[in-house]
């Protein structure tokens, strides 16, 4: 074991000690009750408390207000909130995660400042994806202008999670559009209070709306709020991108475990076809749920062991598309399986599903969602993409 | 004491040397014709490089690796499709008589001596699951034994078996010598392992000859089981690692329609799913090592170990047998000649995965193992500790 894992061990009594006596029993239910105002807000207190205590970021640098503990600590962290159920603050996802690590890694000292407001609970929301740049990103076409001390920005962007709440948007903009389309690129913070900028939220399948448009009209961005320089956006963009995607996989693997326990028990409870027998004596549902538990294994093992590799070598290369590709898919066959248990019972009117994690409990909203998993942050096909042209090195998709 | 990622890498390295030298996959339909089916000068050099007593503590004249040594063995023959019953003998027959050895109070001093004799090369040996013999007497007075065990894997070259009579709490083990039963070979699809019927007449177990019986006996075959699968699972990972790369150099080469076929996202993406079930394999394997390298006591195993052996077992023969399967597909007519290597693997991913009693076998036994876990009853239908394995315990 490695300095950096022994240090994350040595943590874990403390955030699983700390988590013990600040349980928040019963916050699902809870927050399916309540407007989705209160819901984020819930989720920002949360953060706060967690920061307080010194676990909401455990992995970052001390500078930052972590305690050093690096990805070996996060992984811990998220492992010991996912075994407690604690409620993980998802509309800061895009804070904690992809804006913290661009900041502390491509940042200036002036952007550095916006740090504190982070572990605040202040919400960062993602303006990457366009109506007509999806999996091909690189395409985008909002525009970003120099004039003097600031850039004009027009466009749309779509897919932006919690955009209604948030404080400040993360913008790839076009800057130079007669550079090859990757190098045109821009990477910017906007201040999403400023004039021009319209949010109009997109109803999802489930029923529920954290997804927004964003829409920029003339929108000026001061200058020193540009990250990197012009035309460095999409590398910027990539790299603690990547990152940031493959250290989820630690508390998801761990949910699905739990989930299943969850539905063997839920099975026991449930009728099977002979009298006074349960679901669970059948063998049809058994060999299901063998075969749901042996892939979960298998996703744990790989998750520990990529993630191993990568606080060691420092290098993610492509085992981000592996695991979310494994985890995805894995993800959609057992809600599948879940959904299908619970008869006529599962597909009752949604209503309006609340943000309460990836597995909320409610079979048929976890199946649904788990398509945003196979699409969101390059889709299954991308992923493959990948797999094929960087690990196996076949020929390129032709590209224009 | 386990080995070190670096000494892995060195074991790895000298086993394909050895392999690649002396055994390649090129050769393999000479040999597999052969006598024995495998080639005797490779078993050798396997017993001097002390591979056949891998799993042997030194105390006992063996080379004392661990579990993720032999995971890295079986890779390596996995790749080359290693005729022979290295997993049979040199794992499954072993493990059980490690374990006989192990017991206090060993019971006579031929389990050692038969294990010297493998270890070394001299002899070999199958373990058989003889749970379905028909078995009169105890193991008190010593057991009368008739009936047929079907397609022992490894049986039909081994000297002698050890065989695991009984069920449940009344299994017990012995050793018994190839000529006192009557050997009918079966033939495999997959020819680089041979498989025998063994037909017991009548033949009388005195107490002396019972190694082991109850709850030491289920223990001993319980960690020959899991050693079995771990060593299967394996050379299954190691056979998809190779057979993808075949499948993969092939779509870069093979041009249609003015394109190599590997440029099409059909071919591609099939070709990275088959990735991901060879990285997953890998890595689900090594875990399973790693979970055995951590058991102290060798009677009481936690379901969680059992679990993860299982799930490596389950998930690494089915990956197995669906890259073999693809990777035919991507060669088109060519993958599906006599010639092409892309046969020989998947019938020895289904070899293995039958092996090892079926894929809804081992989810059956992952789906037991979890709901004891959850504190849910137990179901008539469910088969924990049933005989999914080895076909032994």
């Amino acid at each position: 074991m490695t300095d950096d894992r022994l240090a994350a061990e040595r943590y874990r009594p403390e955030i699983s000690g700390w988590l013990a006596e600040h349980s928040q029993a019963g916050w699902r239910s809870r927050l399916q009750a309540s407007p989705e105002s209160e819901v984020v807000r819930f989720y920002q207190d949360w953060a706060r408390q967690l920061h307080a205590a010194g676990h909401l970021v455990p992995h970052w640098p001390v500078s930052f207000g972590g305690r050093g503990l690096g990805f070996a600590g996060q992984a811990v962290a998220q492992q010991e909130l996912s075994r407690a159920d604690a409620p993980r603050p998802r509309p800061m996802a895009i804070s904690l995660g992809h804006a913290a690590a661009t900041l502390m890694e491509h940042g200036t000292e002036e952007q550095h400042k916006l740090i504190p407001q982070i572990l605040d609970g202040e919400i960062f929301c993602q303006g990457f994806s366009e109506p007509e740049a999806g999996s091909d990103l690189a395409s985008l076409r909002t525009r970003a202008v120099r004039r003097g001390d600031v850039y004009v920005v027009d466009g749309q962007k779509t897919w932006s999670s919690f955009a209604r709440y948030a404080r400040w948007c993360l913008l790839l903009a076009r800057t130079d559009p007669a550079a090859p389309k990757h190098r045109g690129i821009t990477f910017f913070i906007v201040d999403m209070l400023s004039p021009g900028i319209t949010v109009r939220p997109i109803r999802q399948a489930t029923g529920s709306s954290e997804f927004c448009e964003i829409f920029f009209d003339g929108v000026e961005v001061p200058a020193p709020m540009r990250v990197g320089d012009d035309g460095e956006g999409w590398r910027i963009a990539q790299t603690t991108l990547v990152t940031e995607r493959a250290a989820q996989m630690i508390e998801l693997t761990e949910s699905l475990r739990r989930s299943l326990d969850r539905l063997i028990r839920d099975a026991a409870g449930l009728p099977g076809r002979a009298p006074g027998s349960s679901l669970l004596d059948e063998s049809y549902f058994r060999a299901q749920v063998g075969a749901l538990g042996t892939e979960i294994e298998v996703l744990s093992a790989l998750t520990q062991r990529s993630l191993a590799a990568v606080t060691d070598t420092g290098d993610i290369g492509p085992t981000s598309s592996i695991l979310k590709l494994f985890f995805s898919e894995l993800l959609q066959r057992f809600t599948r399986v879940d959904a299908q248990v619970h008869g006529m019972d599962v597909v009752e009117d949604l209503g309006e599903p609340r943000e309460v994690g990836y597995l909320s409990g409610r079979p048929f909203v976890d199946h649904l969602r788990s398509w945003t998993w196979t699409i969101a942050a390059g889709t299954s096909e991308i992923q493959r993409n990948v797999i094929a042209e960087r690990v196996l090195g076949l020929p390129r998709e032709v590209r224009l | 004491m386990t080995s070190t990622a670096e000494e892995r890498a060195a074991l790895a390295d000298a086993v394909a040397g050895l392999l690649v030298d002396h055994d390649p996959v090129d050769s393999l339909s000479a040999v597999v014709d052969g006598p024995t089916g495998y080639r005797t000068e490779t078993w050798s050099l396997l017993a001097e490089q002390g591979l056949l007593g891998l799993l042997v503590p030194e105390s006992l004249g063996g080379s004392g690796g661990c579990h993720g040594d032999i995971v890295v063995v079986c890779t390596q023959m996995g790749r080359v499709l290693l005729p022979g019953p290295f997993i049979s003998g040199a794992v499954a027959a072993t493990s059980a008589l490690v374990g006989v050895c192990e017991m206090t109070g060993a019971p006579s001093a031929a389990p050692e001596e038969l294990l010297g004799d493998l270890v070394a090369g001299r002899r070999t040996a199958a373990l058989v699951d003889g749970g379905r013999l028909t078995l009169t007497g105890s193991a008190r007075q010593g057991y009368a034994v008739t009936g047929t065990i079907r397609r022992a894997v490894g049986a039909a070259t081994a000297d002698a078996f050890v065989v695991a009579v009984g069920t449940g709490d009344e299994v017990a083990l012995t050793v018994v010598e190839r000529s006192a039963v009557e050997v009918t070979e079966v033939r495999l699809a997959d020819a680089t392992r041979r498989a025998a019927d063994l037909r017991f007449d009548d033949l009388a177990i005195p107490p002396a000859a019972i190694l082991a019986s109850g709850a030491d006996a289920a223990a001993v075959l319980r960690w020959a089981e899991l050693r079995t699968r771990l060593a299967v699972a394996a050379d299954s990972a190691g056979g998809a690692r190779e057979v993808l790369g075949l499948a993969t150099s092939y779509a870069g080469t093979r041009v249609q329609f003015g394109r190599p076929i590997g440029s099409f996202q059909a071919i591609k993406h099939k070709l990275a799913s088959m990735y991901v079930a060879v990285q997953s394999s890998a890595a689900v394997v090594a875990e399973a090592a790693d979970v055995l390298d951590a058991q102290t006591a060798r009677g009481q195993l936690p379901g969680a170990a059992m679990r993860t052996v299982t799930a490596a077992a389950a998930h690494c023969t089915s990956s197995y047998v669906s890259v073999a399967g693809d990777a035919i597909q991507t060669h088109g007519g060519i993958g599906f000649t006599w010639e092409h290597p892309c046969h020989r693997f998947f019938k020895r991913a289904w070899l293995n995965q039958a092996w090892l009693g079926g894929e809804a076998a081992m989810h059956l036994s992952v789906a037991d193992l979890l709901a004891v876990d959850v504190g849910s009853p137990q179901s008539d239908v469910g088969v924990a500790g049933a005989r999914v394995g080895t076909g032994v315990a």
